[in-house]
C-alpha cells in the first residue's frame, strides 16, 4: 500500500468532513455565537507583543555582570508574579495569561539596563550571532526513544538531519547535501536498504512541485529566527533561573504551552528546550555551537557508505516498516 | 476627545468585522477539526467556544488569509490538549454561546461505520498522539508539510520526517493481512476515502 492509498483510508475514517459542515443551520449557529462573543463585556486585551530594545553591540560578557543580570530577572519576575496574583493571570478562565496593566507599568519603570528587556536583547543578539557564525548541532530526544540530530550552517545554508533507531545503535535515515558547496543537491540515504538518492531540489516553499523553484535544503525559517521570534513576540517570557550542574541558567517559559528553554547566563545562547513533560509529545532538544572549522563543516555532509546503491527512488514506508526501520 | 472616541469605536468595529469574517471563512474547518478529535459533540462545542473566545481576545494577532486557519488550528490544538488533561475552563463561558455552538456541532453527521473504517479508526487510536495528529493534519485537514509545521511549531523538514514515521507506524499497526484486505477494498471504492485532500507525492521524505 503506497502513501496515497494509506491516506485515502485515513481520510475515509474521519468522523466528519469539512464539506459536510456548510449547512445554513451551522452558519446561523456560528454567526449567532460570534455575535454573542462580540456582545460580551470587553475582555482585557492581551499584552501587545513585547519588542526588544535595539540589540546592543555584543561585548565580551563578564560572568559577574551576567549573574547580576540573571538576578535582576529573578527579582523582576517576582514583582510581576506578585502583581499578577492581584490583577492578571488566567483572568478569563481560558488558561491564557493576561498581563496585568499595573505589573507592566512597574516593569517598564525600572532601568532598562537591568531589566528583562535587556536580557532579551542580549539573547536575541547572541543567538543571531551564534547561529550565523557556527555549525549548530541540535539533538532532539523524543520520549519514545527516537533521536534526531540536525546540523545547520547559516553562513552557507547547509542543513542535515539524521534519524537514529530508538535504541540509538544505528542510523535509519540521513538527509542533506553531499557537502556544504553542493547546495541545491539533496542526498538522502536509506541505511536500512543500503540505498540512496540524489536530487536537485525543485520543490518550492509551498511544497508545490509546479513552482519549479530551486531551493536549498535549509528550512524556510531558521532556528535562530524562530528563537528570536519567540522572544520578540512574547511567546516565551523570563521565569527566573534553573540550576543545572551548578550553573544558574536563565529559564524562559512559553506563555501558553508546557515548554521551557534554558539560556546560558554567560554566552546568552540557548542550551536546552524541554517540551511537554509527562506527555506523549515530551522531548528534550539540546543546542551545541561549534566553530566553522573544516572538520565541523564536515558534519553537514551526508556520506554514502561503501556498497550503497544509487537508486531513482527510495523504498516505501511499508518495506521500511517490515524491515524494522521505521 | 469625541474624535478619539470615534476612532476607538471605529477600531472596535473593525475588530468585530474581522472576527465575523474569520468565523465565516473558517467555521467548517474549525468545527471539523474539533469534532474529529474529541469524543462527543458537547466536548467539541466546548473546544470551539474556547477557540472563538481566544480568537476574539487576540483578534489583532490573527494572521490574514489562509494562515488564519492554521492559527485557529494551533489554538484549537492547545485547547484540546488542556481539555484532555482535564483542565476544563468553560465555567465562565456564557451558556447561550455554548448553546449556539452546540447547535452547530450537533448538525455534524456521523456516517455509518463500515468495518474498514472501524479498523482504521482503531489503528489510528493505537498510534501515539503525535503520530495521529500529524496524520490528521495532513489528511483530514489537507495541510501541506509546511502548514503542518506551522500548526505544530516545528520545521517543515521535521514535519516531513514525522509524517513519514507516522505512516510507517500506522502500517505496523495494521497487520499485513488487514492491510492487503483494506487495499483491495480501497481499490474497489468500498472505503469512503475519496475526499482525501493531501498530496502524498509532495509529502515524501526526500
Amino acid at each position: 500500500m503506497n502513501d496515497h492509498e494509506l491516506d485515502e483510508l485515513v481520510a475515509g475514517a474521519a468522523v466528519v468532513h469539512d464539506d459536510d459542515l456548510r449547512s445554513p443551520t451551522i452558519h446561523a449557529a456560528m454567526r449567532a455565537a460570534t455575535e454573542e462573543i462580540i456582545a460580551m463585556p470587553q475582555q482585557t486585551p492581551a499584552a501587545p507583543p513585547r519588542v526588544a530594545s535595539p540589540a546592543p553591540t555584543v561585548t565580551p560578557h563578564r560572568r559577574a555582570r551576567a549573574l547580576l543580570a540573571a538576578a535582576a530577572v529573578v527579582a523582576l519576575v517576582g514583582v510581576a508574579v506578585a502583581v499578577t496574583v492581584d490583577g492578571g493571570g488566567d483572568a478569563d478562565g481560558t488558561g491564557e495569561v493576561v498581563a496585568p496593566s499595573t505589573g507592566q507599568t512597574l516593569v517598564d519603570e525600572l532601568p532598562i539596563d537591568d531589566g528583562p528587556v535587556e536580557i532579551d536583547a542580549q539573547i536575541v543578539s547572541a543567538t543571531r550571532e551564534a547561529f550565523a557564525d557556527s555549525v549548530v548541532q541540535i539533538t532532539q530526544v523524543n520520549v519514545d526513544g527516537y533521536r534526531d540530530t540536525m546540523w545547520s550552517d547559516e553562513a552557507t545554508g547547509a542543513f542535515r538531519i539524521r534519524m537514529l533507531s530508538a535504541d540509538g545503535s544505528r542510523p535509519l535515515y540521513d538527509s542533506g547535501a553531499p557537502d556544504v558547496d553542493s547546495l541545491g543537491v539533496h542526498r538522502s540515504v536509506d541505511h536500512c536498504f543500503a540505498e540512496y538518492v540524489e536530487v536537485t531540489e525543485q520543490i518550492g516553499p509551498s511544497g508545490d512541485a509546479d513552482e519549479q523553484v530551486p531551493v536549498t535544503p535549509f528550512p524556510a525559517q531558521s532556528e535562530a529566527d524562530r528563537i528570536v521570534e519567540w522572544i520578540e513576540t512574547g511567546m516565551i517570557v523570563a521565569d527566573g533561573t534553573e540550576l543545572v550542574d551548578g550553573v544558574e541558567m536563565l529559564l524562559y517559559r512559553w506563555v501558553d504551552e508546557e515548554r521551557t528553554m534554558l539560556v546560558d547566563p554567560v554566552s546568552y545562547r540557548p542550551t536546552t528546550i524541554h517540551g511537554y513533560p509527562g506527555t506523549e509529545f515530551e522531548y528534550v532538544q539540546t543546542y551545541e555551537f561549534f566553530d566553522r572549522t573544516p572538520e565541523n563543516l564536515d558534519l553537514l555532509s551526508v556520506e554514502v557508505p561503501e556498497g550503497f546503491t544509487l537508486v531513482d527512488q527510495l523504498r516505501g514506508d511499508a518495506e521500511r516498516a517490515d524491515a524494522g526501520c521505521a | 476627545m469625541r474624535r478619539a472616541r470615534l476612532r476607538a469605536r471605529s477600531g472596535h468595529d473593525e475588530r468585530e468585522e474581522r472576527l465575523r469574517v474569520l468565523v465565516d471563512q473558517n467555521q467548517a474547518a474549525l468545527l471539523g477539526y474539533a469534532r474529529r478529535r474529541v469524543h462527543d459533540a458537547s466536548d467539541a462545542a466546548d473546544v470551539v467556544c474556547e477557540v472563538l473566545l481566544v480568537a476574539w481576545r487576540r483578534i489583532d494577532e490573527v494572521p490574514d488569509g489562509d494562515e488564519s486557519r492554521l492559527w485557529l488550528y494551533g489554538v484549537a490544538r492547545n485547547v484540546i490538549a488542556n481539555h484532555r488533561r482535564g483542565v476544563r475552563r468553560r465555567g465562565r463561558l456564557a451558556d447561550r454561546l455554548r448553546d449556539h455552538v452546540m447547535t452547530a456541532v450537533a448538525e455534524v453527521p456521523d456516517p455509518a461505520l463500515s468495518p474498514n473504517v472501524a479498523v482504521i479508526r482503531q489503528a489510528l487510536a493505537a498510534l501515539p498522539a503525535g503520530d495521529r495528529e500529524i496524520l490528521a493534519l495532513s489528511v483530514w485537514e489537507g495541510l501541506m508539510p509546511a502548514e503542518v509545521a506551522a500548526v505544530l511549531g516545528i520545521e517543515p523538514g521535521t514535519a516531513r520526517v514525522r509524517l513519514h514515521r507516522a505512516r510507517a507506524r500506522l502500517r505496523q499497526v495494521l497487520s499485513a493481512d488487514d492491510e492487503s484486505d483494506l487495499k483491495r477494498d480501497a481499490d474497489v471504492g468500498q472505503v469512503r476515502g475519496g475526499r482525501a485532500t493531501a498530496r502524498p507525492g509532495a509529502q515524501e521524505v526526500r
